[in-house]
């Protein structure tokens, strides 16, 4: 849809004639605007960075000093200390985001090209913003570009995932395909052009294709290295973290005010390919608390292992911070940050400890779930910090509140406290996986966490056996000490609620 | 403008010569070509490796398709995967017909029937060797040494066949027999290729 529109010399003079009328009209035209008219026109910008654990913040407690420049301009904000993802990968995270429901109920949970179930495909945040904003939507992360292809029909601007990469390699959105998006990924990014295993379905075009890919990066390493000693970041197409935020920079530039925008970066998600200035700059000796290789731990790394990893993606996203920081300067220095609600965020965290390296685990602990939310509101000048528990299921009634239109009947989050919501410290917030289970079917093989009141209850049930894991996150946020083995009985009504509530949403999917 | 008989005569002449040459020339080029009887034989070695792999590769996603996709969805991947094998079993064998062009006619045109299938499976082989080493190296860069080793190896193989059922009549014959039995797959798969390329085209257009 383009809104805008050539003037004509016409047009113009129809305009000055009517510009009496309009003054004598507006005492009526402005009784019967609702009062939302006042922030309806404020554009609303979400910045997601992927996989971005807030326990990886010296804001909120680490000691390394990942983002000093995000953090100077969070003293203009509203910041969240106990946001949590509703999912703990890129598909159920993002999903959860964008329909303010949790994953047992917009069922995009497996690992794959599964999406959004039809039921609620309506119910997504660009359909609330669709009438009275241009919507514009960019992921960088395929599986997040999935779901903005179910939201298509919502969006004004789609960009493609690799629109601001430096290869080109993506097949699903390119000519044909992308009317069949969701079809084309399943086959021939998840089948025909396949790396990382040997399952794929072509005999002669995967291996040369393979062949073309590793020497193509490789070179692209070689060109880079003065810039990136480890190489290049990578989403399967390698990109430059200064050429996505001039990117996304340009493309606000030319953005159709009011707008809506949805910025799903890649960066800090893996792998970690820090700046020349950020390498080594947190070889500082520090050591994470050890924490010992989870029962049901799909990586078993090493300690030394993890520990590396978790400095490696400390460096790179300081890395990221320092050209990211130029996005918010843009948006401050261009006077878009005043007419504008930004939001900055993730999809889910990431956890490099308890044996498992970055997502890919059964596993939620806090490093994987706590994200970082913070809200720049017009004219915003203090920092304003929020301790309640909230979900990232809060952002879509949130932001339709923002602009005046009520909360979907559909969604299971709440307000923000802050803007509408209430404080409550008693507040249920869950957090799931079931990267293995059927999307239609009974939750039998997940896991599940509730935190409430400083508390957090785990369920781990898979065919080899169920486990409860209990936490007191006021006194021990590193979750070294499950309590549940000593004292199950404290454990009781939070248990009691998580398996009540697993039933209940079980019970829809029953056959 | 009339032309006089022997005008006539001259220009008949010059365009009789003239075609005589197309059809020398097409006579020579159809001559450098295998003949249209071998092809069917070799093309279905090509599509038996070609799309047995293609089903082993979506009987590998299967379960995790199935997972989050219904049945009909299930069976677009599977015309993907099909439309591709047809695609990629066309490409492969114009490369086995190219080279049979290209090269001396006594190195690969003459007994292209068990040639061209010789070479359709050592090739095959060799990608799937590739596929596995570039795994086993977690996609790094593999040295350049191993690749062109790794070559040197696929065509000695090659070569030793060849020379091998050129002097071996028997293993012709039985190579011919197997070549005959795996026709039938041709039957099977190319409707299937040619219609999952109608239906991927009417979902993608
Ligand atoms: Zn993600």
């Amino acid at each position: 849809m383009n809104r805008k529109k050539n003037i004509s010399r016409r047009d113009f003079l129809k305009f000055v004639s009517l510009i009496p009328l309009t003054w004598l009209a507006r005492p009526i035209a402005h009784a019967t605007l609702p009062k939302r008219e006042g922030n309806v026109h404020r554009n609303v910008i979400i910045l997601v960075f992927d996989a971005w654990s807030a326990n990886h913040l010296r804001f909120y407690g680490y000691p390394r000093d990942t983002m000093p420049n995000l953090e100077r301009f969070m003293e203009k904000a509203t910041v969240f200390h106990n946001h949590y993802s509703a999912g703990t990968f890129t598909i159920p995270g993002t999903a959860s985001m964008l329909t303010g429901l949790y994953p047992w109920s917009h069922r995009a949970f497996s690992l794959g090209s599964g999406g959004i179930i039809k039921e609620h495909l309506n119910d997504q945040i660009f359909s609330i913003f669709s009438n009275t904003h241009s919507t514009l939507a960019y992921a960088q992360n395929k599986f997040a570009d999935i779901l903005l292809f179910q939201c298509a029909k919502y969006l004004d601007t789609h960009l493609k995932v690799g629109a601001f990469n430096l290869e080109h390699r993506f097949l699903y959105n390119f000519g044909p395909f992308k009317n069949d998006p969701q079809m084309a990924f399943a086959s021939l990014e998840n089948n025909i052009l396949l790396d990382r295993t040997t399952s794929s379905s072509s005999l002669f075009v995967n291996p040369i294709y393979n062949l073309w890919k590793t020497t193509a990066t490789r070179d692209n390493d070689l060109r880079f290295s003065d810039e990136y000693p480890l190489g290049l970041p990578d989403n399967t197409e390698q990109f430059l973290l200064a050429d996505v935020v001039d990117g996304a920079i340009q493309t606000l530039r030319g953005l159709e005010e009011p707008g809506f925008v949805y910025f799903h970066f890649y960066p800090p998600h893996e792998n970690y390919m820090p700046l020349k200035p950020f390498r080594n700059i947190f070889n500082d000796g520090w050591q994470p608390p050890v924490k010992p290789v989870h029962r049901l731990s799909w990586g078993k790394k090493s300690r030394a292992t993890l520990n590396q990893l978790n400095r490696e993606y400390d460096e790179y996203m300081a890395s990221w911070d320092a050209e990211v920081s130029r996005l918010f300067q843009y948006m401050e220095d261009s006077g878009l940050l005043e007419r504008s609600y930004v939001i900055i965020t993730a999809d889910h965290g990431e956890l490099n400890e308890r044996g498992e390296r970055g997502h890919f685990t059964p596993l939620i602990f806090d490093p994987l779930i706590h994200i970082p939310l913070i809200i720049f509101q017009p004219g915003q000048k203090k920092r304003k910090d929020v301790h309640t528990y909230t979900s990232s299921i809060d952002l879509l009634p949130t932001l339709a509140h923002l602009i005046g239109s009520p909360a979907p009947s559909w969604v299971e989050g709440e307000l923000l406290p802050e803007f509408g919501g209430v404080n409550d410290p008693g507040r249920s917030i869950y957090s799931m996986d079931a990267k293995t289970n059927a999307s239609l079917a009974p939750l039998t093989k997940t896991s599940i966490s509730l935190t409430k009141n400083h508390q957090r209850l785990t369920y781990y049930k898979y065919p080899d056996g169920e486990q409860f894991e209990f936490y007191n996150l006021e006194e021990d946020r590193e979750e070294l000490r499950d309590l549940y083995p000593s004292r199950p009985a404290d454990a009781v009504l939070i248990r009691d609620e998580l398996l009540q509530k697993l039933d209940e949403v079980n019970r829809l999917f029953k056959a | 403008m009339a032309l006089t008989p022997d005008q006539s005569q001259s220009q008949t002449q010059a365009i009789e010569f003239s075609r005589e040459k197309e059809g020398h020339s097409l006579h020579v080029l159809a001559s450098r070509l295998p003949g249209w009887r071998e092809i069917p034989f070799v093309f279905g070695g090509v599509v038996f490796a070609i799309y047995g792999w293609a089903v082993r590769g979506f009987l590998y996603q299967v379960s995790s398709l199935y997972l989050y996709h219904t049945l009909g969805e299930i069976f677009n991947v599977f015309f993907y995967l099909m439309a591709f094998a047809l695609l990629e079993s066309l490409f492969v064998m114009g490369a086995l017909i190219l080279a049979a062009f290209i090269l001396p006619g006594k190195w690969f045109k003459e007994g292209f029937i068990y040639k061209g299938f010789i070479a359709a499976w050592v090739g095959s082989i060799a990608m799937i060797r590739l596929e596995y080493y570039l795994f086993s190296l977690n996609y790094a860069v593999p040295s350049m040494s191993v690749l062109y080793g790794g070559m040197g190896i696929a065509l000695l193989v090659l070569l030793v066949l060849l020379l091998l059922f050129q002097n071996i009549l028997r293993l012709q014959r039985f190579l011919l027999m197997v070549e005959e039995r795996m026709q039938i797959f041709t039957y099977l798969y190319i409707p299937l290729g040619i219609l999952s390329l109608i239906l991927v085209l009417l979902r993608t257009n």
